[in-house]
């Protein structure tokens, strides 16, 4: 891919953001639990795990009850929705990010608006209700992999393009780079983008089987690290083209200049040891941003805790940054929230921007002992004063897939 | 916002070329094996055609699902029809774009209803194991999405497809879709009366490379609370923007929304559809597609598909 396009893109400007998630259901106690070190790691209550090896995940006790009235879209008349609780992320999420972006009432005809989800689970946690309840057509819809996606476009009262992403956990990074395509190619004017995973039983037993879950905490780059725990939540982004917002006089939280998505061609579970497939997906995010590696001041790393991921994000960060990636902060937020599967990318996306517009770096927590393989500077444990405009975030999953997005904060592009 | 006629229209990009065609189906192996009328598809009765098991040779092979070796098949037939050597796909200049509606039901399911199921299941209920056994086969480093719906997401990946090649982001790319229904088939059969024709399983993928000239255009929309008469209408308008198609490919499947798609397509003397193989979901473009360009239909193709309350077109030119 490297030096194959023509010119880099325009960028896209990311006008909202909203978020759900174990440590905050919106955008400032989601910072402000990540910069004051807040674990949204506990017990599981949601579903039986006392079989299980490991108990523990970033599970949201208190979701918000009340279901956000849906914004008045095209014939104004304003939908409610009750579905699964990936659902009630996206729609809690979706109400935040439109409210950020201005364009509660304000949004444009229905035809023109996208929604773009990744998602790693999609409606799975309504299977197990469709096996036991034969005849339900409405479960069985909701427990297919759009199903979240589409309850979100219901909600939202959407009729553009439509997608569900499913590249793991790299969900959350591909479908921002696929919403930023559809407004280049002029297929929508606003597009909601993101990631969702609900936490359950399905997956907690799955991670178990692999033994990839750590009775110990998730510790990203820690030498003593020996897995990850899971999270869930949404994150959600709003997507213009860079000129909207300042017409209507809402300032952007920043941009989206670049994104990639390439494959490993290796392995099914585990990261390529070589990062082949990642370090691809880094130059290229940055070919099109059109910028090099001396404009990245920060990067969120996808930092799971597991020893053969952080040591090949490293090892291709020194690769494709170079010297670069020892001055600059590289961290984790993996410790705070568990792994939130198709919301991981997307929450770590809006952490970028939220870094630079508050000059701050939310720290990797759980850090204690340094690795050799993953010498750089990962922020441990307390938050930093760091003035931050270009970020890099990077992303793995299942399937040998790998997702690279270059964000630049602030109201005015790179 | 912009009004609506400030609008550009759809961006046109150069319609890729086909360059290698794989179809595994209930019907049979090849493109050549789908029926063509539904007397031939003897719907009567029939609910599912299943398809076989692909035999590949690997021990890698031993833990993968029904879906997966669909997958790796259709797409070594589709190398093969190309007439590339595998190894000429290795590397990063060669992408995936995997399409499915059903390819993960049956590993979940097995999952969830065996509580004893191993570290080796696991991570085939993703849906990016299917495609991910393919680029580890072939070696395959380039651009990678996995969409997950019915046919209009496979017209979205045919989009994209062209979107990448015409960037450059690769030289080459597979267009993949999976469906497995066969052990979920009690799930599909409570939706029975949404699908047109018997279920099909099977994969298809094609080889796609840089395409000069021609145009591709695509556009989608979900039902507005009126119906669809509009929204298939709009669709439809976007698409053709004045050009008449020389062969018709309709996913619509609904009694209602086909007689819509028929009127519509009548009043701009489009010809009449092409028959389906059945319900094939995900892999009907691919199919038709493939079809088009085996019996070198007159141009341009409008593939038309439908999915829960979308709708969408794509109008392809070799």
């Amino acid at each position: 891919m490297t030096g194959t396009l023509a010119s880099p893109k325009r960028p896209v400007a990311i006008t909202g953001a909203g978020v759900v998630t174990a440590i905050g259901q919106d955008l400032d106690s989601f910072w402000a639990g990540l910069v004051t070190g807040v674990s949204g790691i506990s017990e599981i209550e949601g579903f039986p795990v006392s079989d299980l090896r490991v108990t523990r995940g970033g599970e949201i006790k208190k979701l918000r009850r009340d279901v956000p009235v849906a914004p008045s879209v095209g014939h104004g008349r304003a939908r409610r929705v009750v579905q699964c609780r990936t659902s009630r992320f996206l729609v809690h999420a979706a109400r935040e990010a439109l409210e950020t972006a201005g364009l509660r009432g304000a949004l444009p005809e229905p035809e023109r608006i996208g929604v773009v989800v990744g998602t790693a689970l999609g409606g799975i946690d309504e299977a197990s209700r469709a096996l036991a309840a034969p005849g339900a057509l409405s479960t069985l819809a909701g427990s297919l992999y759009d199903g979240p996606t589409r309850n979100l476009a219901r909600w939202l009262g959407a009729r553009g393009p439509v997608l569900t992403v499913t590249t793991a956990c790299a969900s959350g990074a591909t479908s921002l780079g696929l919403a930023a395509d559809l407004l280049w190619a002029d297929q929508a004017d606003v597009v909601l983008a993101g990631g969702a995973d609900g936490l359950c039983r399905f997956v907690q037993r799955g991670f178990n089987v692999l033994r990839s879950l750590t009775r110990d905490a998730v510790r990203p780059f820690d030498r003593r690290r020996s897995g990850l725990l899971l999270g869930e939540g949404a994150g959600l982004v709003v997507l213009e083209r860079a000129d909207a917002a300042p017409r209507r006089g809402h300032r952007a939280l920043g941009y989206l200049l670049g994104h990639a998505s390439t494959a490993d061609g290796a392995h099914i579970t585990a990261p390529d040891p070589e990062g082949r497939g990642l370090e691809l997906a880094v130059r290229s995010a940055l070919e099109e941003a059109g910028l090099g590696p001396d404009a990245v001041d920060l990067v969120s790393a996808h930092g799971t805790g597991t020893p053969a991921n952080d040591r090949v994000e490293i090892d291709v960060l020194k690769r494709v940054l170079g010297r670069r990636a020892h001055a600059i902060p590289v961290n984790s937020i993996k410790a705070h929230l568990g792994h939130t599967m198709g919301a991981a990318a997307t929450l770590e996306a809006i952490m970028c921007l939220l870094a630079g517009r508050h000059g701050q770096v939310p720290p990797t927590l759980n850090y204690g002992e340094g690795d050799p393989d993953c010498d750089l500077d990962c922020v441990p444990n307390a938050a930093r004063a760091w003035r931050s405009r270009v970020s890099l975030s990077t992303s793995l999953g299942f399937g040998g897939c790998n997702a690279a997005l270059v964000l630049a904060s602030g109201e005015e592009p790179v | 916002m912009r009004a609506a006629a400030e609008r550009p229209g759809p961006a046109t990009l150069p319609s890729p070329r086909i360059r290698g065609i794989g179809a595994i189906t209930g019907w049979g192996e090849g493109v050549h094996a789908l029926p063509a009328t539904s007397s031939q598809r003897g719907e009567r009765g029939r609910g599912l055609v299943t398809a076989p098991t692909p035999v590949l040779s690997g021990d890698r092979f031993r833990r993968a699902t029904r879906e997966c070796l669909l997958a790796v098949a259709a797409a070594k037939a589709a190398v093969a029809d190309a007439g590339l050597e595998e190894a000429e796909l290795a590397g990063p200049r060669t992408g995936i774009l995997y399409v499915s509606a059903t390819g993960y039901a049956a590993a979940n399911r097995a999952f969830l209803e065996d509580e004893t199921s191993t570290t080796l299941h696991f991570p085939y209920t993703s849906p990016s194991a299917v495609p991910g056994e393919v680029t580890i086969e072939l070696g395959i480093r380039g651009p990678y999405v996995n969409l997950m719906g019915g046919a209009p997401a496979t017209l979205q990946a045919l989009w994209w497809a062209a979107c990448w090649l015409a960037e450059g982001r690769a030289d080459r790319l597979l267009v993949l879709a999976v469906e497995a229904v066969h052990e979920v088939r009690d799930l599909f059969d409570r939706a029975r009366r949404l699908y047109g024709g018997p279920l099909v399983e099977g994969a298809a993928c094609l080889l796609l490379e840089p395409g000069e000239g021609s145009a591709i255009r695509w556009a989608s929309a979900l039902a507005g609370p009126t119906g669809s008469r509009g929204t298939v209408a709009a669709v439809l308008e976007r698409v053709l923007d004045g050009d008449r198609p020389g062969l018709v490919w309709s996913g619509a499947t609904a009694a209602g929304r086909k007689a819509i798609e028929a009127g519509v397509l009548a009043a701009r003397g489009a010809p009449t559809t092409t028959p389906s193989a059945g319900e094939t979901l995900a892999m009907g473009p691919l199919l038709g597609l493939a079809r088009a360009h085996r019996g070198r239909a007159p141009e341009p193709w409008l593939l038309t598909a439908t999915w829960r309350s979308e709708y969408a077109a794509l109008l392809w030119s070799r």
